[in-house]
């Protein structure tokens, strides 16, 4: 069997923790901590293969800024999802987060009215 | 990244060791040599002491050395505990150290994740409180052991879950809650539709939150709370008459913003009965707020049994696919009104 790809770590634990401690002068649970460091390390692996494609696609051996610059846009810049990722999104949920999309539909209309 | 804490660690952590004699059974010097390390109010460390006991009850039920302890609580710290701390010179006078102890068993279950209630077997006071019913994703709980009986007729009507948490829940109670689920092969992961029955105040809504923390604890991850008891179940009147204001010493002050903040999400019509400003003639100032809260009891059964009518019946006896397609369904009527709204402001 061929051996599992370890998941490359581009965010180190300490510097998170130290960070909160010392400049937030807070304190964090290291579950807290890991869950940041997965969503960021995954956008960051995807962030970097995005471009990297780009810059191949396009017969250079360096990675520009005009490779980057899209591929940080998609993973990690604030954007609205389209109406298309918006329904797939849906979609995914379990019956009980279905209903609560639909209080919170039903509470703004409310809240409107 | 750390891996995660080997149980050793953990166990380091809370000052929890083996112990080759019976820790219970002691002299004072012998305690007094094992457990002072931080030890500040008493001449043990208190909680060091207890969790430790817990420990080697624990291990040695494991170990097949003694048979499940089978009591409450209450007669685990009389057989225990009580009496080592008293040997000890540390049984407090004022202070209620059972609560201690609960808090240093939660500690061992939730914090640290180093054993559970049933390792030991103790008896869940609450036992009668609840039940498991063949749709048992469908649960309704209540705040009070007096809403008992109308779960119990709930429950039994129409096959559901039940339980009344009779106060601050438990852990240990959640534990063999979900225990039952378990043990009727009910998936954990699938869909779980909760009817709270608990007072409209900051309090009760602590005590739902704790309790569905415990759940999640326990591996329900996709809860959905359907309230029973809030304003819009009454009329303006019938608030007016059943209402009484939350009290609002300082250390409740951010509890009640945060009620508020989450109640306000609610848009609830008749939250205004529920909300009352001091006006000061000739003054700029904005008056102080005083909140209200309805007590649970203030809805009748008759409207808690109408209400459950409408909203908990289509749910019964749906799978995982038949649930999400109901849903699905609800959703698309709520954002054909959000499209009309959109379209006609």
């Amino acid at each position: 069997m061929p051996k599992k790809e370890k998941k490359p770590e581009y965010i180190r634990f300490n510097t998170i923790k130290e960070y909160i401690s010392s400049a937030l002068k807070l304190r964090s649970t290291d579950k807290t901590v890991k869950k940041f460091i997965k969503q960021f390390d995954t956008a960051i692996e995807a962030t970097l293969k995005d471009a990297g494609k780009s810059t191949k696609e396009d017969r250079r051996r360096t990675v520009m800024d005009k490779d980057i610059l899209p591929a940080l846009e998609k993973h990690l810049g604030k954007r609205q999802l389209t109406w298309q990722e918006a329904a797939g999104q849906i979609l995914k949920y379990p019956a009980a987060d279905l209903g609560k999309i639909s209080k919170a539909i039903n509470n703004y209309l409310r809240k409107e009215e | 990244m750390p891996k995660k804490e080997s149980l050793r660690a953990r166990l380091r952590k809370a000052d929890i060791r083996h112990f080759d004699k019976l820790i219970h059974d002691q002299p004072k010097e012998w305690l007094l040599k094992n457990f002072s390390k931080r030890a500040d109010e008493y001449p043990v460390n208190t909680a060091m002491l207890m969790r430790n006991i817990v420990w080697q009850l624990r291990e040695r039920i494991i170990n097949k050395e003694k048979p499940p302890f089978t009591e409450l609580l209450r007669t685990f710290w009389y057989a225990y505990i009580k009496s080592t701390l008293s040997r000890a010179g540390a049984l407090g006078r004022e202070r209620d150290q059972y609560k201690d102890l609960i808090a240093n068993i939660v500690y061992m279950v939730k914090d640290i994740n180093v054993m559970r209630y049933k390792n030991i077997g103790f008896r869940d006071d609450k036992q009668g409180q609840r039940m498991v019913g063949g749709r048992a994703n469908i649960i309704l709980f209540s705040e009070k052991a007096g809403h008992q009986e109308f779960l119990v007729d709930i429950a039994k009507r129409y096959s559901v879950s039940a339980l009344a948490l009779g106060g601050q829940p438990s852990v240990l109670n959640t534990e063999y809650f979900v225990d039952e689920l378990k043990k009727k092969k009910v998936n954990l992961k699938r869909s779980f539709y909760l009817f709270s029955i608990v007072d409209y105040d900051p309090s009760g809504w602590i005590i739902r939150d704790a309790f569905l923390n415990n759940l999640k604890f326990y591996g329900l991850s996709h809860t959905r709370v359907i309230e029973l008891v809030h304003p819009d179940m009454l009329s303006p009147d019938e608030i007016k008459i059943s209402r009484y204001p939350i009290k609002a010493p300082e250390s409740m002050r951010l509890k009640n913003q945060n009620w508020l903040k989450e109640v306000h999400k609610r848009n609830y019509k008749n939250q205004i009965y529920l909300e009352k400003r001091t006006i000061y003639p000739n003054r700029h100032k904005q008056g102080k707020l005083t909140l209200y809260g309805l007590e649970a009891e203030s809805i009748s059964i008759k409207r808690l049994t109408e209400k459950l009518q409408t909203v908990m019946i289509p749910l019964l006896g749906k799978s995982e696919e038949l649930l999400k397609r109901y849903e699905l369904k609800i959703l698309d009527q709520a954002l054909k009104d959000l499209m009309i709204h959109k379209l006609t402001i």
